[in-house]
């Protein structure tokens, strides 16, 4: 049951990313990619990572992709006309992912991965935090830095000319 | 059959949960909404159709289902459609996993919900705001400039709402040390109910929930008596289902709001069923059918803090926008970072001692 459960999902995954870059109208576009995230956090779910596929649900859809759908809404984006390079580059990503996959199948022996034992609390909110602020704890203080950084940028950018002086 | 994990269970409470809901909750919502409000104002309210107006809310849906379903012309007919079902699919959704009443079975306490994850918290509120989709594309997709505006609008507060909303539950997850949500109403029971430990976060918590609620005072997505909100061009069955979506959402918060500050179906501050079941001599939570007064106390709790939304609504005017942003970011936002750092502070301090 949960393996057909995962292959649906992950196939659907495949098909929304497919029509997030094959769809011409932007917003229709954005949805696509949303209807792929969730089924990314559907998989999360099934491979014993509920925190995870809450936080995808909570980061990449609630917040970045509600951003995104925000400013083609602000900007008033229409479709656009294609170049035969756009076209070319479209047409080559629907034949590569395919190949790509089948051959990650046989290289990768997935049935071996999967049969690997989890210990009790893999996935838990629990083990999730110790894992950052233990193993990882220096990546972990890294990227908060970065994304300070990016914030006070960002609060400085916004600012007029007149403010700063 | 009810509470077993297998696949019937889990769609007989599915169901049960939502009917009650969508078919006792929300209606009877709207009729007191109705009926507060005319107290409020010293008239009389609903009182036509049903005894004591109770029917009201039906006639109203008969109402809705026989007009007109008008489409405007050059809209985009799939998003257009699919708008109001946006809000209600979230509306649903966040509802899986709010647990509403305990019973005990061999000595170990479960709690009734439909599903218990141990991320309940964290499912809610990320499941509830998606919400704000509903918004963007009904907005986008009516192609007049009125709803584009009331869109953007609505999006900009329910997005600014969600960081004061989010930090304030932060300090309690913090207080708990868990994101289940029976896990933190036990944490409760043991120390004390969050609204006493931390008065600032429910403070933070309920105001920032009237915004992303779209209730006034920050009634700015609807805005029925001057501006124009992101729904004008819907009508019939389609405005009903934003309708229906945003008394859904203040049942969810509301839910949220007791699970996280009032102890949830706990009995009273400092005193817990197990207390009154030693007082009495009958134990209530592992009783074959008096472990139900635990869900009906929660709907007790629930009222009251559903009586609140409707009590503010009619006595507060609304802010106007520019006021509203600068409440948010520039007072919101900085208290309930200050309401986070002290509970750590307090966290790590009691954890030392």
């Amino acid at each position: 049951m949960i393996e057909n459960l995962f292959y649906g999902f992950a196939s659907l995954a495949v098909i929304f990313a497919y029509m997030v870059i094959l769809i011409r109208n932007p917003i229709h576009s954005g949805l696509s990619l949303i209807g792929s995230f969730f089924c990314v956090s559907a998989l999360f779910v099934l491979m014993k990572a509920p925190f995870l596929g809450v936080i995808q649900i909570l980061i990449y859809t609630g917040a970045i992709l509600v951003l995104f759908l925000y400013v083609m809404m602000l900007l008033n984006v229409k479709e656009e006309e294609e170049t035969t390079w756009q076209m070319v580059s479209k047409y080559f990503t629907l034949v590569l992912v395919p190949v790509g996959m089948f051959f990650s199948f046989k290289v990768l022996n997935f049935k071996r991965l999967a049969a690997r034992e989890l210990s009790e609390d893999f996935g838990s909110v629990f083990s999730v935090g110790e894992s950052l602020l233990g193993s990882y704890v220096f990546v972990f203080e890294l990227a908060s830095v970065v994304l300070l950084a990016a914030m006070i940028g960002v609060v400085v950018l916004t600012k007029r000319k007149e403010e700063l002086d | 059959m009810f509470f077993e994990s297998n696949w019937t269970g889990a769609l007989l409470r599915i169901a049960v949960t939502t009917g009650f809901i969508f078919g006792v909750l929300v209606y009877f919502l709207v009729y007191a909404e109705r009926k507060v409000s005319a107290f409020i104002q010293d008239r009389v309210g609903p009182n036509r159709v049903g005894p004591l107006g109770l029917l009201q809310g039906l006639a109203d849906g008969i109402k809705f289902v026989f007009k007109e379903d008008l489409r405007p012309s050059g809209v985009s007919k799939f998003l257009y459609a699919f708008a109001p079902y946006a809000a209600v699919f979230p509306a649903i959704l966040a509802f899986a996993a709010v647990p509403y009443g305990v019973r005990e079975v061999n000595g170990v306490l479960v709690p009734l919900a439909i599903a218990n994850i141990d991320v309940g918290v964290l499912f809610t509120i990320s499941v509830s705001s998606l919400g704000v989709f509903s918004i963007i594309l009904a907005g986008w997709a009516s192609n007049s400039k009125y709803p584009i505006l009331g869109g953007l609008r609505a999006a900009a507060q329910v997005i600014s709402y969600e960081i004061p909303l989010g930090l304030s539950i932060m300090s309690v997850l913090l207080l708990a040390g868990s994101t289940d949500f029976s896990q933190i109403v036990a944490t409760q029971r043991e120390s004390a109910w969050f609204i006493l430990l931390c008065p600032m976060g429910f403070l933070l918590f309920m105001i920032s929930v009237f915004a992303e609620t779209n209730r006034l005072p920050f009634d700015m997505p609807e805005g029925e008596t001057e501006i124009i909100g992101f729904h004008s061009e819907y009508s019939s069955l389609k405005f009903a289902m934003f309708f229906m979506a945003e008394y859904a959402n203040m049942v969810t918060v509301s839910c949220v709001g007791v699970l996280l500050f009032l102890g949830g179906w706990e009995l009273l501050p400092f005193v817990s069923w197990q207390d009154l079941s030693g007082a009495v001599g009958i134990d209530i939570l592992g009783h074959p059918i008096l472990w139900f007064v635990t869900v009906l106390w929660f709907l007790v709790k629930l009222s009251f803090l559903l009586f609140l939304f409707i009590w503010v609504r009619w006595t507060l005017p609304r802010f106007r926008y520019d006021q509203l942003m600068r409440l948010g970011w520039k007072r919101l936002i900085p208290w309930s970072l200050f309401n986070l750092v002290v509970t750590m502070i307090v966290v790590i301090w009691m954890a030392k001692s």
